[in-house]
């Protein structure tokens, strides 16, 4: 599609939902519906698009002969299994959900598990990496903060001081969060404009 | 093409039959003067002729130049004794200059009776004489002709010819002194003498009869010089001119009229036979020869300007008396004894010598073939000189000449003012001839001639108030003589022109611009035809030719062995010491840690919420988690789903994740296959639902916080597809999300439950919103537990624990406890040790540096 | 229309207005300059030495999906994407995109097709660069983790939604010694980043990469309007919490 084109269905269809958020007007807001109901088809199918993109990758890892042809012969093997497994057995079946669950529950969780030792190294090199004092500021909150979800500390008094210290990040989160907001509405503003149009092509 | 010639003087290209250059007028033919180099140089500063550029002879020819006027004597005088020689016709037939202007001007002294002043510039005083006799230079050229073969005889061939003539001069008149035309060198006495020069002194006599009258010029020459400078003797020249040493021991030694054994003659007397026919006057009386050794000595050179008052000497009487002759010959009249020669002090040469010299550089530049023959007949008077014969005298005095170039000398011959050109002639006429070059360059003085010639008297000494420039050579002219020969009488115009070539072929020639001499040219730059190269250049080169080689050779990646080592050994310490700390209280059973006593009150308002729940009450459950987090999200929820299922409530599962509802159901079906006595409820009266993958994220939310029934139609069903959910037991009387008794949201992410609260929030009403959260997320989410938008909250496993603890229900917190809580007593020590040894390291590298900076 | 909705509806219009008002007045009056941060001045650096030494680029755009909050750095991860791609345009091995989401991909795919194009080098574009590597977070994480070892990954730019799953591509890409510069909206993956990455970017510096980069002059604007915004935000919270301390409200 032409990108003046593109751009004019994605400038419009923006502010559309925009003003139907904002304006209660029952026409506006059943086009509003409507255009969600259908990025919400096209996020579906875009999933799809995901998936196939996916095997491409791995099928042309097998086609060239990669190194690591073998691993992307396991995941495209894999895939077309769970592919037509699901499809005859639909995905409410206990089983086919046990499967799925079974495999993909371990795998996940072992890499959650790397995270522990890997979080834990990298706060060992922290200061290796980056010697200041925020760096020793990290560290030490960091340290406080396990202390305090560890339960290490039944003291009676805990709970007020460690409530008070276990809001204390929130506070500064939320600054944060307030820059990060106003940095998505400058993100999306940019896009109603036309701006930014990274479906241009 | 026509051949073309260069002009010596500019170089540039004139056609051959040039005779002058048509750029700078000087001569491309060059007169082939037979002359003495004595003869090259007048005494004097020589004028320019001014009409008489053509009549500038060449340097190289310039000694012949200067006997050209003698050549024509000799060559017209020819007598059947004296056969002429093979020198005297070539001149004649070249056309040099021919008895024909020597006849004009004998004729006009003759007519002048020796009035005339001499020509230009020439310090010759013609002896006073009316008449002018070449019968004597008839003789001489005679002699000449015999003695003489080649136009550049010897000069002491010459030098004794016209020695002998003077010696004879001398002898006539031995009282009188005179001076050469050619400044007399002292040394040319010195010269040997010759046996030639006796047969000259011998014959003198007889010639000295007979030449006298046929040298009218050199008479009126005389006389004129002994008019302006008679009076203007000094002393010393006085004294000097007594003692002609040179020319009277000369002809002395030529003609011995006391007797004297001749000697032999110097050099310069050779062939100077013809001196021996001038007949020799008697000497005079008390006039010792003696003493005319002593005049060389002596004798002065006449410089510039002075040469009419100082430098001319008495002329010999014997000189005087051949002028006499000479003009005897021509007018009969004798010329008066003991009169110096040229009459009235006018100068000591005769008037035909003065003349003949005046007239032939006026006459010489238009002289013709007529002029010459004119001259040739007129010239038979005159004494014969041989071509290129110079006599001795003359020789030697260009020869003093040459030695003494430094301190110019003065000119024998009267300045210009008292030398009167003839009318008639014109040293122009006469350039291309023999014309010598001081007769060259004799300007004419046309107005003085014919106010002469009207009868006027010559301009006397005292007359005369700007006294006559001695006889210049043009500076182009004095240039160009050779260094050895010319003694130049003053200094030659400025200092560049003094310039004399030291190499090359022009060396020796002055005035010439100055070439570069061989030794002195430097070496022309060499440029090496090879690339010149910096050596940074070479450097930048050779880099560039390196970078280039290693682009075909492949480069091995860069190993990182020293960050490697260290880190997987730090690496497998930690995931050691972690894994340990984990296994061992499983393992062993060891509590670690008590289950926490102090619960949240959020976890607390969330018992409160279920325990406030009626029987069979439709409870959502949104499980929004992954799976690498379902173990926490399990661990944690555990109490919560087993309090939810002991109090009956009707279970609705919906996830906006593709896996969340799968790992939903499969949590439930673990929690029921280890309650048995919940089965029954959720499995086969129906009491769970499941309302599968909601799309869609935070718009499907909002779309099923609208319109539930519509945002989540279908329930999963293994048998059929889509099942009708909100028909079922555990959906009924449900229609929308207020109809709900509880909400309860399961996420590990903070947004998907900001999500869920901000879009639901506002459609639940009443309904209370509960959120189970991992440890990663209720910070995020405990805000909004604050803010009441949240009702109760349970935050990862310690929440799980703390709720199992409210409860009194044993659920996987408690089992999990005392491992997580290694765990993280684990982890706190290694990043406490970790970060206190980074630190030491970090001081210690800083006082490493600090002590080698020192 | 409630009054939150008005309010909701000036501030974007007041946002869009002041964007376009200093895209023109930056024009008339070109802007000082931005304070510099380090970690995109490295970015830089890091792909001119990727270009130089023929290796390769990895831009990671998460796992977050475009109808959701996080769809904005999934967008701004577009844009470091399309920046990137140019840059390195002339290199032997173009960039490589990973995302954990299908229309994140379809999007890089698209971005990276636009980018060859500007510099009409479309011959040179795969649409295997862009690709999605799982997704679930985590499986995302895992494909994509082969990535730093078969590509020859000399420099990374993850920029987008991370959950945790971030650490153990900052680890990977430590251990490959590649230079890492990570950005996200998450505060999960802020922490994570901060203790990892090499070069972590904290809060709303994520949004200025694009600026940074020369994206546009829009991008400048928007920054400048953020900027305001904030001091603007500021002052809204000390007030209110003054009057609320005071007892106004």
């Amino acid at each position: 599609m032409r990108a003046p084109v593109s751009a004019a269905i994605a400038i419009g269809v923006g502010l559309v939902i925009l003003l139907g958020y904002f304006i209660p007007v029952p026409t506006l807001q059943n086009v509003r519906t409507t255009l969600l109901d259908w990025a919400v088809i096209l996020a579906a199918v875009a999933a799809w698009v995901g998936a196939a993109n996916l095997i491409l990758v791995h099928v042309s890892r097998v086609r060239s002969q990669h190194e690591s042809a073998a691993f992307s012969l396991v995941v495209i093997v894999a895939f077309v299994l769970t592919v037509l497994v699901g499809v005859v057995l639909t995905p409410a079946n206990a089983q086919f959900q046990h499967v799925v669950t079974s495999i993909q529950m371990p795998v996940e969780a072992s890499l959650m598990a790397m995270l522990a030792f890997t979080l834990v190294y990298a706060a060992v090199r922290l200061l290796r990496r980056r010697a200041n004092l925020l760096s020793i500021l990290f560290i030490v909150a960091a340290v406080i903060f396990l202390i305090l979800d560890s339960g290490l500390l039944p003291f009676e008094n805990v709970p007020v001081l460690v409530s008070g210290l276990v809001r204390l990040p929130i506070a500064g989160s939320r600054g944060i969060l307030l820059g990060v907001a106003l940095g998505s509405l400058a993100t999306g503003i940019r896009i109603l404009l036309g701006a930014d149009r990274p479906y241009s092509g | 093409m026509a051949e073309t010639v260069r002009c010596p003087m500019c170089g540039k290209p004139n056609p051959a039959e040039l005779e002058v250059c048509q750029f700078c007028q000087a001569r491309l033919k060059p007169l082939i003067i037979k002359q003495p180099p004595e003869l090259e140089k007048p005494a004097g500063p020589v004028e320019p002729a001014g009409p008489t550029e053509a009549n500038e002879v060449p340097a190289g020819e310039g000694g012949e130049g200067g006997a050209d006027w003698l050549q024509d004597l000799r060559g017209q005088n020819q007598t059947p004794e004296e056969p002429a020689g093979e020198e005297e016709t070539p001149p004649k037939e070249e056309g040099k200059e021919t008895p024909d202007w020597l006849a004009r001007v004998i004729a006009r002294k003759k007519a002048e009776l020796g009035d005339k002043p001499p020509l230009g510039e020439f310090v010759i005083k013609p002896p006073k004489a009316s008449d002018e006799d070449l019968s004597w230079l008839d003789s001489i050229r005679g002699r000449e002709d015999q003695g003489g073969k080649e136009a550049e005889a010897p000069q002491h061939e010459e030098s004794v010819d016209e020695g002998d003539w003077l010696a004879g001069l001398r002898e006539a008149e031995p009282g009188e002194q005179w001076k050469a035309t050619a400044p007399l060198h002292p040394r040319w006495e010195d010269q040997p003498k010759e046996k030639g020069a006796e047969e000259p002194a011998e014959e003198l006599p007889a010639q000295e009869r007979t030449e006298p009258e046929e040298l009218p010029d050199l008479s009126s020459l005389l006389a004129e010089g002994g008019e302006e400078t008679a009076g203007e003797l000094p002393s010393e020249e006085h004294a000097e001119s007594e003692e002609l040493p040179d020319l009277s021991s000369f002809l002395a030694e030529g003609t011995p009229p006391s007797g004297q054994p001749e000697e032999p003659a110097a050099a310069g007397l050779e062939g100077a036979d013809w001196l021996e026919r001038i007949p020799q006057p008697p000497q005079e009386k008390g006039q010792p020869q003696e003493e005319e050794p002593a005049h060389e000595e002596e004798l002065p050179i006449p410089k510039g300007g002075e040469v009419g008052e100082s430098s001319i000497a008495k002329v010999p009487d014997w000189l005087e008396e051949v002028a006499g002759l000479g003009l005897e010959g021509e007018t009969g009249e004798a010329v008066g004894e003991g009169a110096p020669p040229g009459g009235e002090g006018t100068g000591w040469a005769p008037d035909w010598l003065a003349s003949s010299v005046f007239s032939g550089v006026e006459s010489g530049a238009a002289e013709t073939e007529e002029e010459k023959e004119g001259g040739a007949e007129e010239g038979e008077e005159l004494p014969s000189l041989e071509q290129g014969e110079i006599p001795e005298w003359l020789q030697r005095v260009r020869a003093q000449k040459a030695a003494d170039m430094v301190e110019p000398e003065p000119s024998p011959f009267l300045e210009e003012a008292e030398i009167t050109p003839p009318e008639e002639e014109k040293i122009e006429e006469r350039a291309g001839a023999e014309v010598p070059d001081w007769l060259a360059q004799v300007k004419p003085a046309e107005e003085t001639h014919e106010e002469a010639a009207e009868g006027e008297s010559p301009p006397s000494e005292g007359e005369q108030e700007v006294p006559l420039a001695p006889a210049e050579l043009p500076s182009w002219v004095q240039a160009m003589r050779p260094i050895e020969t010319a003694a130049p009488s003053q200094p030659v115009g400025e200092e560049a022109d003094r310039w004399v070539e030291k190499a090359g072929p022009l060396a020796g020639l002055q005035g010439i611009l100055p070439a570069e001499s061989l030794g002195e040219i430097s070496k022309p730059p060499l440029f090496s035809v090879r690339l010149q190269v910096s050596e940074q250049q070479r450097v930048q080169a050779s880099l560039l030719e390196n970078l280039l080689a290693s682009e075909a050779v492949p480069q091995q990646p860069r190993p990182e062995a020293i960050r490697a080592v260290p880190q997987r050994v730090l690496r497998a310490v930690i995931a050691v010491l972690l894994l340990v700390a984990v296994i061992a209280p499983v393992v062993t059973g060891i509590q670690i840690a008590p289950l926490p006593q102090l619960f949240p009150p959020e976890t607390v308002a969330l018992r409160d919420m279920i325990a406030a729940l009626p029987a069979d009450a439709p409870v959502l459950v949104a499980a929004d988690f992954q799976p690498a987090l379902a173990g926490e999200i399990r661990t944690a929820a555990a109490g919560v789903l087993d309090q939810l299922m002991a109090h009956g409530a009707r279970l609705a599962l919906i996830s906006t994740q593709p896996s969340g509802s799968a790992l939903m159901q499969a949590m439930l079906d673990d929690l029921l296959n280890n309650r048995p006595d919940f089965q029954a409820l959720y499995r086969e009266q129906g009491g769970l639902v499941n309302l599968g993958y909601l799309p869609g994220g935070a718009a499907g939310l909002a779309d099923f916080a609208a319109f539930p029934q519509l945002a989540a139609p279908c329930a999963l069903d293994a048998v059929t597809l889509c099942r009708p959910a909100w028909d079922t037991p555990a959906l009924q009387g449900v229609t929308s999300l207020s109809g709900f008794s509880l909400v309860i949201l399961i996420t590990d992410n903070s947004d998907l439950g900001r999500a869920w609260i901000e879009q639901i929030g506002p459609k639940l009403g009443a309904t209370p919103l509960g959120v189970i959260a991992s440890a990663q997320a209720a910070p995020l989410l405990l805000p909004y537990y604050d803010s009441g938008q949240v009702k109760g909250m349970v935050a990862g496993i310690n929440g799980g624990a703390a709720f199992e603890e409210v409860v009194q229900v044993a659920g996987a917190a408690r089992t999990q406890w005392d491992p997580f809580q290694a765990g993280l007593i684990a982890a706190i020590a290694l990043i406490l040790i970790g970060g206190l040894v980074n630190v030491i390291l970090i001081l210690l590298a800083q006082q490493r540096a600090k002590r080698e900076a020192n | 229309m409630d009054l939150s909705g008005i309010a909701g509806l000036i501030i974007v219009i007041v946002f869009a207005g002041l964007m376009v008002f200093f895209v023109v007045w930056n024009r008339r009056f070109p802007p000082r300059g931005m304070r510099p941060i380090q970690a995109i001045h490295r970015l830089r650096r890091a792909i001119g030495l990727a270009v130089e030494d023929g290796s390769r680029l990895h831009i990671s755009l998460g796992s977050a999906s475009l109808n959701t909050y996080q769809s904005a750095s999934a967008l701004l991860g577009l844009s470091v994407l399309g920046r990137i791609a140019e840059a390195s345009s002339i290199s032997d091995r173009p960039p490589v995109a990973t995302s954990g989401d299908g229309a994140l991909a379809v999007l890089s795919q698209d971005t990276l097709r636009s980018a060859y194009d500007k510099v009409n080098a479309l011959d040179l574009y795969d649409p295997t660069r862009g690709r999605v590597t799982g997704l679930t977070p985590f499986s995302y994480v895992a494909g994509a983790l082969p990535v730093f070892s078969d590509e020859q990954i000399s420099a990374n730019a993850l920029v987008g939604n991370f959950g945790p799953e971030l650490a153990l591509l900052l680890d990977t890409a430590d251990k490959a010694g590649a230079f890492t510069l990570a950005a996200s909206d998450s505060l999960t993956a802020q922490g994570i980043l901060f203790a990892a990455a090499e070069e972590p970017l904290i809060g709303e510096e994520l949004f200025a990469i694009s600026a940074y980069l020369g994206a546009g002059a829009f991008h400048t604007a928007s920054l400048r309007v953020q900027d305001y915004a904030r001091w603007a935000l500021i002052a809204g919270l000390v007030l209110g919490s003054i009057l609320k301390l005071v007892g106004v409200l």
